[in-house]
């Protein structure tokens, strides 16, 4: 009897044109947004490829100068010296034997990857950085840039699948069967096919599969299309894994628009109202929620202002200028292995603006620790409300699936920071000690190596949205049972 | 093959039947008479248990319509003022979709035809989309759909209302070649003369009650136009 | 005849148990948007105010020290918000709202405070206009999905028209009775932002706040009166109220969501933008090779044959200025060609996929009212421009004035060759910079710039009221 009824349904959907236009437009949108999908990631790879490039050029040519000075010695004699600071170059030691030059002028770029699924759900890695210079400058010289884009389109917000799914798979799914029931009790054919042996249940559950199994179908293939489209490769576990959560979060998630369409229709209404009100509720779960609890999250948790902290750092930069022979004591208090052996007082440019960093560094510490608690409040906010949208539980979802989650990003930049206190280590003992850098030196520099994330601690933050959407979706199902009871098939 | 007992409806306070007592046997043409609102409609829809009882029962071929409904509807066609149909599929694939919901999967597409065939509508017309059919194509459809379902017992609310004479004149005579194959057939109508033509037994409602029964060979036509004009006072 | 009829509708509709639901969320969300949008708002102008005080003060107080330090430890520029920016604060969260001032570079905005968001802030953010964009026109199709359709299906069409009520007068009727239940929403909102607005900042609003108020008001009426003209005639044409319905929604759904991530994504595949990365290793890179392929090494060398023969001498000793001095200034000067051809081109480049944004306004009356909201409420980029430019001018000010005076009060110094090469200035030399202020581009250019905004969003009005008549003409009386 299902099948029969499915089969009905799908020959009735192929002719009209409402199921026709709706395919189309959503595989014009999929295909778009794949195309921009990409264009955002091959955008960012360029970027950090760009500015590693750039960084890596400069260091090559600061080696090629250290391998002719060590020629240069090699041929005349002579001993390699540490080069002092000097802004006039010329002869004499190059700049590239100077680790604090290297160190400080140069920056390695630390780069988070983007995963199979990054063209997918662009999440907040538009106004990211994602790849970080590290250097010997403070925290906040590392983040402190960011990733720039037309602001007008980036308050607009991408157009990448996850738009698609989030906000025009509904609409799609809506026009497919906001009247479902309705449209059947305008023409009169409910009637006629009630006085057969098939039960509401049996229909209304036909005329979901029907409908359901075209739209999954077209959206889970395009999906994979649109990731070999965007060159993802399909050759990792990984890949595969995230994919397969990006397809569980997107099928629970129609199904519980689905499920809405059937909980209004069995209440009997017109067509029209039951259109009235699927909008308004489209409305209210995709853009009127999310937005409120956005604003509570702001409200009940505003993150310090950047301004501020500018500000402080200020304040600290000056304050550690203005006692630098205090901030230079401390600093050699601290590092007494590096104290220059004869040179008591380095009090050159670099030493100066090393020991400054390290205490604007010290003095903004708690500032940093407000902003992070901020946005973990925020988050954690964030975590507890989106079970009062679908929209909010699939965006988490998504961007976690696609590797652009917030907390991807924390982690990341908790290694970044990691690997700019090695960098800064290496090449600040090496300048305190002015111990020069030599050619070979150069390919020992700390290296960092991006560790991706273990699949359970990306499970485990899945689970939150995924579990929310499963129950949401089991409780649509079961609420319009008793309801379905009740239901006139005739008027009065 | 069609029961009312002791069958009652009342939506809030208002009765729409006050305890109808009813049999159709096979053979049967049960004519229902009474003004709008008199609980014709009611009564069918109580059969097709599109609305559920307040007490009684209305059985189907002995079943109990709102107990087991999907079983009684293996005995029912229901033919309503207006057939409605899928108006973009055509009168063919309108009847085959149908007959298969009614559990009838066996046909082939020339027992499709035939069906048509048989009730007068043309071939061409068969393979037409039902958008462009007139009201009296639709009911034949529906005829069909009974046919081929094989019902033995058909719920008809106002089946002529509307059409032409010479389309009513083909219906009854169709109503009359089921009748000979034995199903049992409960009609709702105002058309006092096709029920005395067609119908076997005549019921006269009023207000939620059948105040009268009586059999169309023990009456004539003015008989009963006068009969029924009396009850409507 | 007009007035009879609308007076049926307005009432009719709010009798409407759907209405007043509806009227009473859009209030809640409306009024939430204000005053939240107001909150925001002082809240930021607080924070500005007090952190340009702070740094305008850090510069003088840095300490003594040497001018052309001075220029590296530089200042910061805060962007101030005009009062609108309550009711629409356009890009505000991802522009940047400081930019570093220092030497030898010239910076784009930092402190996006989008990047210290949850990811679900690009849901979009609460404020007024937001809600007059999207949630409005969605009122008014509810009200006007029904205005003839429904007629017509319930059969009082036939009837009215069988009393002798002309067409025209039945459309204008209709709009009005709509329109009267639509301001009974919006008016009480409107007016407590209003108040709000006297009551605070009004005398830092600057120039033509009047106007600005005027004008965005006037977009708002013709975005919403297209509206509700196509929902009258659309639901005149349609044959149904839900085939209305589905057109009207659809049509909402494109316009409102579909249409700006659209017409944004073209621009952005039309006139792609570099990334930072690539942007920096460009201008670096062109910066090392001078803006016209001679190195700045080679061009200071020339610099300073330059001055010798100016001064007729022969070695940097001899030099009334400060070499040093001097040499920074070059360099400094060497850049500025650089900056500007890249700063240029991307600001270009934004230009330009906004200019392509607005032509697709065309396609969607959304996009026209975008724009002009955003610029009169001075939150868009024509305003970001302005203040980044304003702070590039500063920046320049601020090192010529530090190297041209340590180019004169140092130059005895370009004879001595040890530790004490160094001169030391104090909070005297350094208050020759005067404070940044950011001065707004002028009303007149604004407006300007939104001519063809505010022509294509009059076109989709006119286009709407005649489609609204053709559709009550044509219109059959008819369920068919």
């Amino acid at each position: 009897m299902y099948r029969l009824i499915v089969s009905h349904e799908t020959r009735l959907l192929a002719r009209t044109g409402a199921l026709w236009a709706i395919l189309l437009l959503l595989v014009f949108a999929i295909g778009f947004a794949a195309l921009a999908g990409g264009r955002s990631v091959t955008r960012q790879a360029k970027g950090a490829a760009d500015a590693a490039a750039f960084e890596d050029g400069v260091r090559a040519r600061m080696q090629a100068d250290t391998e002719a000075y060590a020629a240069r010695l090699a041929a005349s004699g002579g001993t390699y010296e540490f080069a002092t600071v000097d802004h006039v170059p010329g002869r004499g030691p190059p700049q590239g034997t100077n680790a604090g030059v290297v160190g400080a002028e140069t920056a390695a770029y630390v780069v988070l990857p983007p995963t199979g699924l990054a063209a997918l759900s662009i999440g907040q890695s538009d106004i990211q950085l994602r790849y970080l210079p590290a250097s010997m400058g403070t925290t906040l010289d590392m983040v402190k840039n960011l990733e720039i884009e037309n602001p007008v389109n980036l308050r607009t917000g991408p157009f990448d699948i996850a738009f698609v799914v989030i906000f025009l798979l509904p609409i799609f799914i809506l026009a497919l069967t906001y009247d479902l029931l309705s449209s059947e009790k305008e023409r009169g054919t409910l009637a006629m096919i009630l006085a057969h042996p098939v039960s509401l249940r049996e229909l209304l559950a036909s005329k979901i599969v029907a409908r359901a199994s075209v739209m999954l179908a077209v959206v889970m293939g395009l999906g994979l299309l649109a990731l070999l489209g965007v060159g993802t490769q399909l050759d990792q576990v990984e890949t595969w894994l995230r994919f397969g959560l990006w397809l569980l979060a997107t099928l629970l998630y129609s199904l519980f628009w689905f499920l809405l369409a059937v909980l209004v229709n069995v209440h009997g209404r017109s067509s029209a109202t039951n259109g009235i009100m699927l909008a308004g509720t489209w409305l209210i779960l995709v853009v009127i929620v999310p937005t409120l609890v956005s604003l509570l999250a702001t409200t009940l948790y505003p993150a310090p202002s950047r301004m501020d902290l500018i500000v402080a750092a200020r304040e600290a930069q000056t304050a550690g200028e203005k006692g630098m022979g205090d901030a230079l004591d401390r600093f050699y208090a601290e590092h007494l292995d590096q104290l220059p052996a004869g040179d008591q007082r380095a009090m050159d440019f670099l030493t100066l603006s090393q020991a400054n960093a390290a205490s604007i560094e010290k003095a903004l510490l708690p500032l940093y620790q407000q902003f992070r608690e901020q946005a973990l409040h925020q988050e954690a906010l964030v975590q507890r409300f989106q079970y009062l949208s679908p929209a909010i539980m699939m965006q988490l979802a998504l961007n976690e699936a696609s590797g652009t989650s917030t907390a991807r990003y924390q982690d990341f930049l908790d290694q970044a920071y990691r690997f700019r206190g090695e960098w800064n280590d290496y090449f600040a003992s090496r300048f305190l000690a002015r111990s020069p850098l030599r050619p070979e030196d150069y390919d020992r520099f700390p290296r960092f190596e991006y560790v991706p994330e273990p699949a359970a601690a990306v499970m485990a933050r899945l689970a939150g949205p995924l579990a929310g959407l499963l129950l949401l979706c089991i409780g649509m199902a079961l609420l319009p049972l008793r309801q379905l009871r009740r239901y006139q098939v005739a008027a009065r | 093959m069609l029961e009312a007992i002791e069958l009652k409806k009342s939506y809030g306070s208002h009765e729409a039947l006050k305890g109808l007592n009813l049999r159709v046997g096979a053979g049967d043409i049960y004519c229902l008479l009474g003004a709008n609102g008199a609980g014709k409609t009611t009564t069918i829809n109580l059969f097709l248990n599109f609305v559920t009882p307040t007490s009684g029962e209305a059985r189907v071929n002995g079943i109990d319509a709102n107990a087991d409904p999907l079983q009684t509807k293996r005995y029912l066609a229901y033919i309503p003022e207006q057939v409605m149909l899928y108006g973009n599929l055509s009168g063919l694939e309108n009847l085959e979709y149908f007959a298969r919901l009614g559990g009838h999967d066996g046909y082939s597409a020339d027992d499709y035809r035939g069906f048509l065939q048989r009730v007068g509508l043309q071939e061409d017309a068969a393979a037409r989309r039902v958008k462009t059919y007139s009201k009296g194509m639709r009911q034949k459809v529906g005829v069909a759909i009974a046919l081929a379902k094989q019902a033995r017992a058909l719920l008809l609310d106002e089946p002529t209302s509307g059409l032409d004479p010479k389309a009513s004149n083909e219906f009854s005579e169709l109503l009359l070649q089921l009748k000979g194959e034995g199903a049992a057939i409960l009609m709702a109508t105002h058309d006092l003369f096709r029920a005395k033509e067609t119908g076997t037994r005549i019921g006269i409602m009023r207000s939620g009650r059948l105040v009268q029964e009586l059999s169309t060979d023990e009456v004539s036509h003015a008989d009963l136009e006068r009969i029924y004009l009396e009850h409507m006072r | 005849m007009i007035i009879t009829i609308a007076r049926k509708e307005f009432s009719e509709i709010v009798r409407d148990g759907r209405f007043r639901w509806m009227a009473a969320l859009m209030m809640l969300l409306l009024l939430t948007a204000m005053l939240s949008g107001w909150q925001r708002f002082s809240h930021y102008a607080a924070i500005q105010a007090a952190a340009q005080g702070s740094t305008n003060q850090q510069w003088l107080e840095q300490g003594d020290k040497n001018p052309h330090s001075a220029a590296h430890y530089g200042n910061y520029a805060f962007k101030p918000l005009r009062p609108l920016a309550f009711f629409d604060n356009g890009i505000t969260s991802y522009a940047g709202t400081a930019v570093f001032m220092e030497a030898h570079k010239q910076n784009f905005a930092i402190a996006r405070p989008a990047s210290d968001s949850s990811a679900i802030a690009r849901f979009g953010e609460l404020n007024g206009a937001m809600i007059l964009q999207l949630l409005l026109p969605l009122l008014i199709i509810f009200l006007g999905f029904t205005a003839f359709a429904g007629e017509r299906e319930s059969g009082t069409l036939r009837q009215l028209m069988s009393m002798g009520v002309s067409r025209g007068s039945l459309l204008w009727g209709k709009a009005a009775g709509i329109a009267a239940a639509v301001l009974v929403v919006v008016l009480p909102c409107l007016a407590v932002a209003a108040v709000a607005l006297a009551a605070t900042g009004l005398e830092t609003a600057g120039g033509g706040i009047g106007t600005r108020i005027a004008l965005v008001a006037a977009a708002y009426l013709a975005y919403a009166a297209a509206f509700l003209f196509l929902s009258l005639a659309v639901s005149a044409w349609a044959g149904s109220s839900r085939v209305a319905l589905m057109v009207l929604v659809g049509f909402w759904a494109f316009t409102a969501f579909l249409m700006p991530k659209t017409a944004a994504e073209v621009s952005r595949l039309a006139v792609p933008s570099p990334a930072f990365g690539s942007f920096m290793a460009d201008m670096k890179a062109h910066q090392q090779r001078g803006i016209d392929g001679v190195s700045p090494r080679v061009r200071l060398a020339e610099y300073r044959d330059e001055l010798f023969r100016q001064y007729g001498v022969a070695r940097i000793a001899d030099l009334p200025v400060y070499w040093t001095a001097m040499s920074m200034q070059k360099l400094e000067e060497l850049d500025h060609p650089v900056f500007e051809q890249h700063y240029n081109s991307v600001r270009e480049q934004y230009a330009a996929q906004l200019r392509l944004q607005d032509r697709l306004g065309l396609l969607a009356p959304l996009l026209p009212l975008r724009s002009i909201s955003m610029a009169l409420s001075g939150t868009d980029l024509i305003e970001h421009n302005k203040f980044m430019a304003d702070t590039e001018v500063f920046r320049r000010n601020m090192v010529v004035k530090m190297n041209s005076y340590l180019s004169k009060a140092a130059a005895n110094l370009n004879a001595v060759n040890d530790a004490t090469n160094y001169m030391i200035a104090n909070e005297e030399v350094f208050a020759i910079v005067p404070p940044f202020r950011y001065e707004p581009p002028a009303l007149g250019m604004v407006i300007a710039s939104q001519a063809g905004n505010f022509a294509r969003l009059a076109g989709w009005l006119v286009a709407a009221i005649v489609l609204a008549l053709v559709a009550v003409r044509r219109m059959s009386l008819e369920r068919n």
